[in-house]
């Protein structure tokens, strides 16, 4: 079955992909996005990440999203999941999975969640990095301006 | 008693994550209380504010008792 879920614990996609791939005898693509702490951020090395969060609205927002798109493109169903909390070098902290019966629609909600993720939960990154700074990252621009309007 | 919660940089620069105020009159007003800047940064955009967990963007509006304010930056994960 296909959820949203906030988790200040490792997320198991494996577990997660098998879970929504035998919810329905109708699939016939399911799509995964995975998010993953980089390394590298605008040329420095970064140590890790922290995300604070809103839980009831970051969850409100997640629960929308994943309704929009199922009815939007189509879906058999999907599933969104964000890390918060602390998250290390190649730590998974978003995962966006679809079902749907064909691969096209599946594609498209991918990137329309991610982008939805990101413009409307309550969700804040803040990177430290390996010289002992940090930084609160800023949303890109393009985002804040669709998200204000 | 109404109860603001803070968030990202806000709660860092403000150094807590919450305050209970006994306050009754607009959101604009509760803003200022909390900081002189906070309402301004709203007025700009740098700093947004929901109440019981529900973005607002209409200052005037009454808060009052078991209210949840929340005052946050632009949201950024993923």
């Amino acid at each position: 079955m296909g959820k949203v879920h906030i988790s200040e614990s490792p997320i198991d996609a494996w577990g997660e992909i098998t879970s929504l791939l035998q919810s329905s005898r109708r699939i016939g693509a399911l799509v995964t996005f995975m998010g993953v702490v980089r390394e590298i951020s605008e040329g420095k090395e970064v140590e890790r990440l922290f995300y604070d969060h809103y839980p009831e609205m970051a969850s409100n927002a997640l629960n929308r999203i994943r309704k929009e798109a199922i009815s939007r493109f189509g879906l058999i169903d999907a599933t969104i999941i964000h890390r918060v909390g602390e998250a290390g070098i190649g730590d998974l902290v978003l995962l966006v999975i679809v079902a749907s019966e064909h691969r096209s629609e599946a594609f498209k909600a991918v990137e329309w969640i991610v982008d939805e993720v990101k413009k409307e939960a309550a969700i804040w990154k803040k990177e430290y990095f390996k010289d002992g700074e940090y930084r609160w990252v800023e949303p890109e621009r393009s985002d804040l301006d669709e998200r204000i309007e | 008693m109404v109860t603001i919660r803070y968030y990202g940089w806000i709660a860092e620069r403000l150094g807590r994550r919450q305050d209970e105020i006994n306050y009754t009159g607009p959101l604009r007003d509760l803003l200022r209380l909390v900081g002189e800047d906070i309402e301004l940064n709203v007025r700009e955009r740098k700093v947004f504010v929901a109440l019981n967990h529900n973005s607002i963007k209409d200052l005037d509006v009454d808060v009052g008792e078991d209210d949840i304010v929340a005052i946050f930056p632009a949201f950024s994960g993923g």
